[in-house]
């Protein structure tokens, strides 16, 4: 059913998207996949994910991104959807500072449930509601360089920097790709690059979805 | 002691005594007396010479004790003889009082009677007066009377015609009505016929309209040049035609509307450009199925549902659940069956004492509960709109929930459960009412808990039976690595609420509200039986899940689906079920222990290697307590 032009591809890269109940991980989502925003979408049960293919130089690249749930109570479930992502959105409100105080929480349970070298962004959403912020974008900037994360503030609202914040993440990992298939042995950047959704990593089965041009 | 003197008072005194009799009576009775004083006497005088013949005096003294004990003897006798008297005097009163009253009544009936007579008498007398002299009484002139009897005579000739015109008329009249009677029937099986026709060219004509649009979609993804903006053209104006169809048309032909009865969005909001059309073809299948299945299905199925009675569990009220409820009985229908299962819970007053309860302390659910009202169904225009009062019943039955059920509290997914009982029930009660069963009663304990263990229990069981029923499918997606759990989880929870087109999600519920969870195992089941075959065409993981994250909106043949799950599915027993999750749950928790124990070990580890990752850095753990 997808656009043909999304058929061909050179990488597919698992991104997830976490963080507190309401903080616009699905509203990211759709304005990065669709561009589009819903002042109510949906609360999201479990797991729900979307596609979009972009290019970052000559590389083509599908992103999968997996919104999970937010609410504590899903987080057995939706943990088993980190493995296998090489990139993630740890979304908090800047409106809502017990949203950004969980923070790392949020974090340890990724590293708890994904690969050691995925790439995180720390991503302080509804930047268009200024007026309400109760985050500062310093305080939450220096946590991200504390803990190795990348950083932006977005809304999807008024689609500030929600592009950018993919592209940003994309890039990282393409770099991590990249640089690790030169120099490391192969079964590295199969590890990292090998993100099939859902799918487990077993040595002998590879599938060939992320040969470089 | 002398006879004379004893005899003679008695004769006196008779003689005194009967002094009034008659004469000639009175020797005789004199004799009689004297015969009976003689008696006396000579008893006496036995007596006397008994009791002077007696040798001693103990035997004249026995003699008189028994002379003595004969008289008490002899005066009972007279006391009783006196007062049978007096009884057959009381008897002879009453009798001479009947006898009175009815002397009373024959001279009551004989009044009467004479009464009568003399009307009689009268009455004839006057008949024969009438009879002698009936022209001194008319003193009009003999050919007036004659005039007058014939104007009479014609008049009732007049009238008899008429009368025999009239009856011919209305005979006229009967076969008449009898005739257009005939006419309307065989126009009203024409009408229906007719309809039916409609429906179905209708059903025919969205059926074409998809086939249409499936195959522009299909050109778009292979034309390209100048094809290409012909088809955009084309796309577009089949994407907007609907619009135009509605205004044009004077005959009202039930096009495809904005919302379907239950207030969800038909067209679904799929967003993406290419999906549009899709949206489009579905809405039409739906819309063709709901034409073809109203006169053929939903007409006799109507007509069962209002036939029966009084609702009682039966095998046939479970059949009829599982073909679905007409809309006008559902309500009535789901608050039986929710009585049915919370009965022992349902204290009246309880739902306003649990809300006047949240209103005294704020429930630590209250602020997710707050988030989630306006993310909850935004598909349907009872949520959506915000003039409509659903929000705020769905924030009440939530609250009163989470203090009903202080362990579950809210989870997300309870909103939907709420939602869908509000759209049905409309009432707020009878919808916490409708959660409560099906949280408490309908679904496994722990199913919405902290940890949702029989949530994940469960989908390991539809794996296991995804195995048993669909190998090939099943044997397709292993093939591609495709998990299915993700999508499979929010159907247990939710009870498929986001995933069927409200037509047939009713209809599961329907079922589901009566025979439990088994209810989802089949209908999981059958969705991926549904559209087996298309799922196996896809060859690429990445299809796969896209595909599956709208497949069940496809699925339209309600019938279709029911049946698959109630039959296809068979044999099913409960057993089997029980079985597996009993098997399940104990592996899962085994897994969860062992899970925890390589996580300390980790720790351990990596805590003595030092850190591979950052941590977090220390300052910001005052931050987790405020959660």
């Amino acid at each position: 059913m997808g656009n043909r032009a999304e058929e061909d591809y050179n990488f597919v890269f698992k991104v997830v998207l976490i963080g507190e109940s309401g903080v616009g991980k699905t509203n990211l989502l759709s304005r990065f996949t669709r561009n589009e925003f819903k002042q109510d979408s949906r609360t999201t049960i479990g797991v729900e994910f979307s596609t979009r293919t972009v290019t970052l130089g000559t590389a083509a690249i599908k992103a999968q991104i997996w919104d999970t749930a937010g609410l504590e109570r899903y987080r057995a479930i939706t943990s088993a959807y980190y493995r296998g992502a090489v990139g993630a959105l740890l979304v908090f409100d800047l409106t809502k500072h017990q949203t950004y105080a969980v923070a790392e929480r949020w974090l340890k349970e990724l590293y708890d449930h994904a690969e050691a070298t995925i790439v995180v962004m720390l991503v302080g959403n509804k930047s268009d509601l200024q007026q309400a912020r109760e985050v500062p974008t310093e305080e939450a900037r220096m946590f991200a360089e504390n803990n190795g994360l990348l950083f932006l503030e977005t809304s999807a609202l008024d689609s500030t920097n929600v592009e950018l914040a993919f592209q940003m993440v994309l890039k990282e990992i393409l770099t991590k790709v990249s640089k690790q298939r030169q120099s490391s042995s192969r079964t590295n950047a199969i590890t990292l690059g090998g993100a099939q959704a859902g799918q487990e990593q077993g040595p002998g089965e590879k599938r060939a979805c992320c040969i470089s041009l | 002691m002398d006879l004379q003197e004893k005899i003679l008072p008695g004769v006196w005194n008779l003689r005194g005594s009967s002094s009034p009799c008659p004469p000639t009576q009175a020797p005789q009775e004199l004799v009689r007396i004297l015969h009976k004083a003689l008696e006396a006497a000579q008893q006496e005088k036995r007596a006397s010479s008994a009791y002077l013949a007696a040798a001693e005096d103990k035997d004249r003294l026995e003699l008189v004790r028994h002379k003595v004990r004969q008289i008490a003897e002899l005066s009972r006798q007279v006391e009783a003889l006196e007062q049978e008297r007096e009884s057959l005097a009381h008897t002879a009163s009453l009798r001479e009082q009947q006898l009175q009253e009815l002397q009373r009544h024959v001279q009551l009936l004989m009044e009467k009677n004479q009464a009568k007579q003399q009307v009689i008498c009268k009455l004839s007398e006057q008949v024969t007066r009438d009879f002698m002299q009936p022209p001194s009484q008319t003193p009009v002139p003999p050919e007036v009377a004659d005039r007058d009897f014939l104007s009479q005579q014609e008049k009732m000739e007049h009238l008899k015609d008429d009368m025999e015109a009239y009856r011919t008329q209305n005979r006229f009249l009967n076969s008449e009505i009898h005739q257009v009677t005939k006419i309307w029937r065989r126009v009203a099986e024409k009408e229906k016929a007719l309809l039916m026709k409609c429906a179905y060219l209708q059903a025919k004509n969205c059926q074409v309209e998809s086939k249409y649009l499936a195959g522009l979609q299909r050109l778009q993804e292979a034309a390209e040049g100048e094809c290409a903006e012909l088809l955009r053209q084309l796309i577009q104006e089949a994407l907007q035609c609907e619009a135009r169809e509605a205004l044009a048309e004077g005959v009202e032909l039930s096009p495809v509307s904005e919302y379907d009865e239950y207030g969800f969005l038909t067209v679904p909001n799929y967003e993406m450009e290419d999906l549009k059309l899709l949206a489009k073809i579905q809405a039409l299948e739906v819309h063709s199925h709901y034409l073809l299945a109203h006169e053929a299905v939903e007409r006799p199925l109507r007509e069962r549902w209002a036939a029966l009675g009084d609702l009682a569990p039966s095998a046939e009220l479970k059949q009829l659940l599982r073909a679905g409820v007409p809309r006008e009985h559902r309500p009535r229908v789901w608050k039986w069956l929710i009585h049915l299962r919370v009965r022992h819970l349902q204290i009246p007053g309880r739902y306003q004492a649990l809300l006047s309860q949240g209103q005294v302390r704020k429930h630590p659910a209250a602020r997710q509960i707050e988030l989630d009202l306006n993310r909850t169904f935004p598909n349907n225009k009872h949520f959506t709109c915000p003039t409509s009062s659903f929000p705020d019943k769905l924030r009440r039955v939530l609250l009163a929930f989470s203090w009903q059920n202080p362990t579950i509290g809210y989870c997300q997914g309870l909103n939907r459960l709420a939602a869908i009982a509000l759209l049905v029930l409309e009432e707020e009660e009878s919808a916490f009412w409708c959660l409560v069963a099906i949280v408490e009663t309908i679904m496994p304990p722990d199913y919405y808990s902290k940890t949702l263990t029989s949530s994940q229990v469960d989908q390991r069981v539809l794996q296991d039976l995804l195995l048993e029923k669909l190998p090939r499918l099943m044997a397709h997606l292993g093939q591609h690595r495709v998990d299915l759990s993700f999508l499979t989880f929010n159907w247990f929870l939710v009870v498929f609420s986001d995933s069927l087109i409200s037509n047939i999600l009713l209809r599961v519920w329907d079922a589901f509200l009566y025979e439990g969870t088994k209810v989802i195992f089949r209908y999981a089941l059958a969705i991926f039986k549904y559209n087996e075959e298309e799922i196996l065409r896809l060859q690429d993981a990445l299809e796969i899940y896209q595909y599956l994250r709208f497949f069940t909106k496809t699925i339209c043949n309600s019938q279709k689906l029911m049946h698959i799950a109630f039959n296809d599915m068979n044999p099913f027993p409960m057993k089997q079920l029980q079985q597996l999750r009993t098997a399940h749950r104990e592996r899962l928790e085994a897994e969860l222990r062992e899970l925890e124990q390589l996580k300390a070990e980790y720790l351990e580890t990596r805590n003595s290697q030092g850190p591979a990752v950052p941590e977090g850095c220390t300052s910001e753990d005052e931050g987790e307590g405020e959660a």
